[in-house]
Parts: C-alpha cells; structure tokens; sequence
C-alpha cells in the first residue's frame, strides 16, 4: 500500500474534464474574480506548450488564451489586494513571472510564481529573487518556495573604455526632485552629487539606494569605439571617473544592506504567496457541491481536519473490497470485452482489469474527485498511455475509471474516454 | 448510461435494443444542472453506475426534460453537439415508444 499521508492530494478535474465541462468555463474566462471555477480553469487549462508571461501584475492565461485575472493575488499590481505593495522598499522593478505549464501526456502540471528583483547600475547589479514551485502530477500538489539574492559586481566594466551613456545624480530630499541631471555623452563634467536626505527615498528603477548618495549610473562597454578619446584626453573626466569607482565601490558595500532588506521582503512576498497557493489548494479541493475541506475563515492553511478528511479517502482507496459479485455481474458483465451489451465501452481483452483497479486506487497514478451529483462515494481515474478498451463507437479508449462509495466497495469500473 | 425499454431492471438484456449516453454527456448536463439550480427532473436522480425503473410519470419527466435541453439549445457549447442532439432525441424516442407499448423506461448504468 502506498502512503498518501506525506503528501497533499487534490481533486483535480483536469486536462481529462468533461468536453462539457471545459465549455462552460469558457464562459468564464473573462471573471476578473478569483473564484472556484478560474482557480479550476487555471489549474485544469489545457495549454499545451510551456508559456511564459511577463506582466506588471500577475495575468494567468487559460488554454483559451483569455486572461484571468486573480484579484486576490499577491501581486504587485494595482488590483491586488496584498499589502505586499506597501512594502517598505516600495520597488517597482519587480517583474512578475507567472508560468503555468501541463502536458497531457504526462499528466505533470508544473505551476510557477517567479518574482525577480533587480536593480542594476554600471558598476553593481543585485537581482533578488524568489519563486514559488507547484507541481501536480496526477492530482497531488508538491510545493516549494526559495528566495535567493546575488550580487554581481560589474566596476570591471567601468573603464577608460567604456563610454558613459548617461550618469545623473538626483537629490533624495523629501521634494523629490532632482537638482542635477546629465544625460548623454560625454557631458559628465556637469555631474554633481548632492546627499540625500532620507534613506529610501528612490523611485527610480535603476537606482541604487545606498543610505546617503543616490545615483543613477547606465554604462554600456562598446567595443571598438571611439576609444574614449574624450576621456584619454581629458583629465577632468579621468578624475571624475576614478570618483565615480570611488562612489561606486561605497554603493557596492551598502548594497548589501539592500539586499539584505529586500531578502526579507521577498521571504515575506514567498510567504504571502505560499498562503495564496493554499487557497488555490484548498479550493481545488471543493468539489461541484461539496467541499472536502472544512472551511478556512483565515485561509492561512490547510486545516488538519482537512488533511485527516482526504486521509479518510486515500485509506478507504487502499483499503477498497472488489466484491465477485461486482466484478463478474457489473464490470464484466457490461464492460468486459465478451460482454454482450452494446452502447457501452469494452475493456480490451488483453487489459487486466483488476490489475488496473489496484493500481487506479492504491498506487500514485490517479485522480480523485467526488461522485456526482452529490452522491457518496469518489471517482478515481487513470490514464494510460496505451489504449484499455473502446467506445460503443469503436475509439480507443485511455482512461480507467473506478467508482467507489462511502464504504471503500467497488461500484463499478470502466474505459472512458 | 443506457435507456431500455423494459417492465423491470430484471427484465433487461444487455443486447436489447438501447439508446446509450456517454459518461461527457451526462456530466455535460450535470453542469447545466449547476449552473441552472432551477433545472430539475428526474434524469438527476438517474444514477449513472446503477440501475433505475422509469414509470410512465417519469418518462414524461425525461421527454421534458430532453426536449427543454434542445429547444432551450443548451447543448451548444457541448463539444460534439450533433452527436448529443440525436441521443436526446433518440431518448425522446425510446420514451414515447415506451409510453405507447404501455412499457416503462429502464435506465441501466456504466
């Protein structure tokens, strides 16, 4: 018997939903609320090939192309309801990452939440990341979170060679303004470096706060240029370069604390994100008109009632009783490859059907979800990669599904599309 | 999901004459129910992996029910809508045959 207890296991009305199904969420797509049924729609969206978005605020696609957008998401966008955005660090050069990818064939759903931070000058570039990782993979969801910060330095690139593009230095007072701005080549002669007032104050995407001196600094090595013959020549900027490493090298060392600060942050981001997949989690696993799961007024986590409700289920697919009586006079009887009832699929006869009942309900390979209707009782099924039996319409069929109640006793089991 | 013409589930051969419907329609219909909470007849109380007897009262209920699905073309975001359009009439069919052999409807489940 499989232990299903280590790991959460949703029930997950996929990439094999119903074709009716499917349709109707259709009529969904455009919800802008983060609702069951596009938490579904995002989780089940049948997208075929890996696609990737970079957005402002986080934007999920459906197989459809349509955007969802998830209004309680932990987003950094206007719409989102997190308080992430009053971050103390303010930033905007967050870029958001969100992935969603699934195969078919492999019934893996791989669910990505990428956030980037990265603030570059000439001399030092920091990117701070954190992500957040779901994989599904045939209804169970395993998650991990990571944030990671780097530094790189980049002085070396700060050379006679290189042609400064634009420096401008900005005064960080409470006005905000900026008292001296000098953009384009060769016109650095003007540059001037004011304090700040306050810590934190920038605004500006390529800013570098380093407590005291705010400074904004692109650099681009050309190769083969004009060789800096202006800088060759002239002392002044020379000197003024040898100013700005200086400068450059203070801003490296109070980089660290950004970094630092910012790390925080993105734990906090990873940690609001990590509650944000529980929900998704934990509505995944309401099914049409019955919810596994006790309700969650906090929607911090999942409950270990919760857990111990689906425990109930996996111990009782373990646990299942396949009757004689069942398998001979129901499952043979109307679905086994002599069996004389027409309009109804046939199980191939070199598929062990008991063999794939076991499997179906004890082993990894399934997906669980409620009886319909309302009706006691769960539905596992399991896909194959070769075909199991066929339709009244002679199609091959890929699917086993196996129907047990509230009891662990199989009702019945058969090929479906 | 298959419908017979028969006097009892006893009475039933699996070979006999029968209009099948497939595991995608009838959940395609339990999503109209969903969506539709004041949708009601008796083909919710069909149970799609056992077996239930259709008296003449609850034949009518499935032919109305049939013929509200069509007319009302709620089956037009079903992905093989003509497919599903000839097996609700071929219940209708089967139903009003039924009826008129004075024979009762009975559902046979996968």
């Amino acid at each position: 018997m499989t232990n299903k207890s280590t790991t959460k296991i949703v029930e997950k009305s996929t990439k094999q939903t119903s074709h009716a199904s499917s349709q109707l969420r259709c009529s969904s797509q455009t919800t802008s609320k983060l609702n069951s049924n596009t938490v579904k729609e995002v989780i089940s969206g049948q997208i075929k090939k890996r696609s990737t978005y970079l957005t402002d605020a986080p934007k999920l696609y459906n197989s459809s192309g349509s955007v969802i957008v998830a209004e309680d998401y932990n987003s950094y966008g206007n719409k989102g309801k997190s308080d992430v955005t009053k971050s103390k660090l303010d930033s905007k050069p967050i870029i958001n990452k969100v992935e969603l990818e699934n195969s078919a064939e492999s019934k893996i759903e791989v669910f990505r939440i990428n956030t980037d931070k990265a603030e570059k000058s000439g001399i030092t570039s920091n990117t701070i990341q954190a992500s957040k990782k779901v994989t599904t993979k045939n209804g169970k969801i395993t998650s991990e979170a990571k944030s990671a910060s780097k530094e790189e330095k980049k002085t070396q690139t700060l050379t006679k060679n290189s042609i400064v593009l634009e420096i401008s230095g900005s005064n960080c007072s409470k006005n905000k303004g900026t008292s001296t701005k000098s953009s384009g080549k060769l016109k650095i002669g003007t540059f001037q470096v004011k304090q700040c007032a306050e810590k934190n104050q920038s605004k500006s995407p390529l800013t570098v706060v380093s407590g005291k001196t705010n400074i904004v600094i692109k650099s681009s090595l050309i190769e083969n240029a004009v060789k800096s013959s202006y800088m060759k020549s002239s002392k002044e900027n020379g000197n003024f370069l040898n100013e700005i490493i200086e400068i450059a090298n203070d801003i490296s060392k109070e980089t660290y604390e950004v970094i630092e600060e910012t790390t925080e942050f993105m734990k906090d981001y990873v940690r609001k994100t990590t509650n944000f997949i529980r929900k998704i989690e934990k509505k995944l696993l309401e099914d049409d008109d019955k919810k596994v799961l006790q309700e969650n007024k906090n929607g911090d986590k999942i409950d270990k009632k919760s857990n111990g409700k689906l425990q109930e289920v996996f111990e009782l697919a373990d646990n299942y009783i396949l009757s004689e009586e069942t398998y001979k006079n129901h499952i043979l009887a109307r679905h086994g490859a002599n069996s004389k009832s027409n309009n109804k699929s046939h199980f191939k006869a070199d598929f062990d059907i008991k063999k794939g009942i076991d499997s179906t309900l004890v082993e990894d390979n399934f997906i669980v979800k409620m009886n319909t209707g309302g009706r006691s009782g769960y539905i596992f099924e399991q896909k194959y990669n070769k075909p199991i039996g066929v339709s009244s319409k002679g199609k091959s069929l890929y699917t086993l599904k196996v129907v047990i109640d509230e009891k662990g006793n199989v009702i019945t089991a058969y090929p479906k599309k | 999901m298959n419908f017979y013409i028969a006097d009892s589930i006893a009475e039933v051969k699996f070979d006999d004459v029968n209009i099948g419907m497939d595991d995608e329609l009838v959940e395609y219909l339990y999503v109209i129910k969903k969506n539709n909470p004041n949708v009601a007849s008796i083909f919710y109380y069909l149970d799609p992996y056992g077996d239930v007897e259709l008296q003449k009262e609850d034949i009518e209920d499935l032919i109305g029910f049939c013929r509200y699905i069509l007319e009302a073309d709620l089956l037009q975001r079903y992905e093989e809508k003509e497919e599903a359009v000839d097996t609700l009439n071929d219940i209708i069919s089967i139903c009003l045959k039924a009826i008129k052999e004075g024979k009762n409807i009975v559902s046979i489940g996968d």
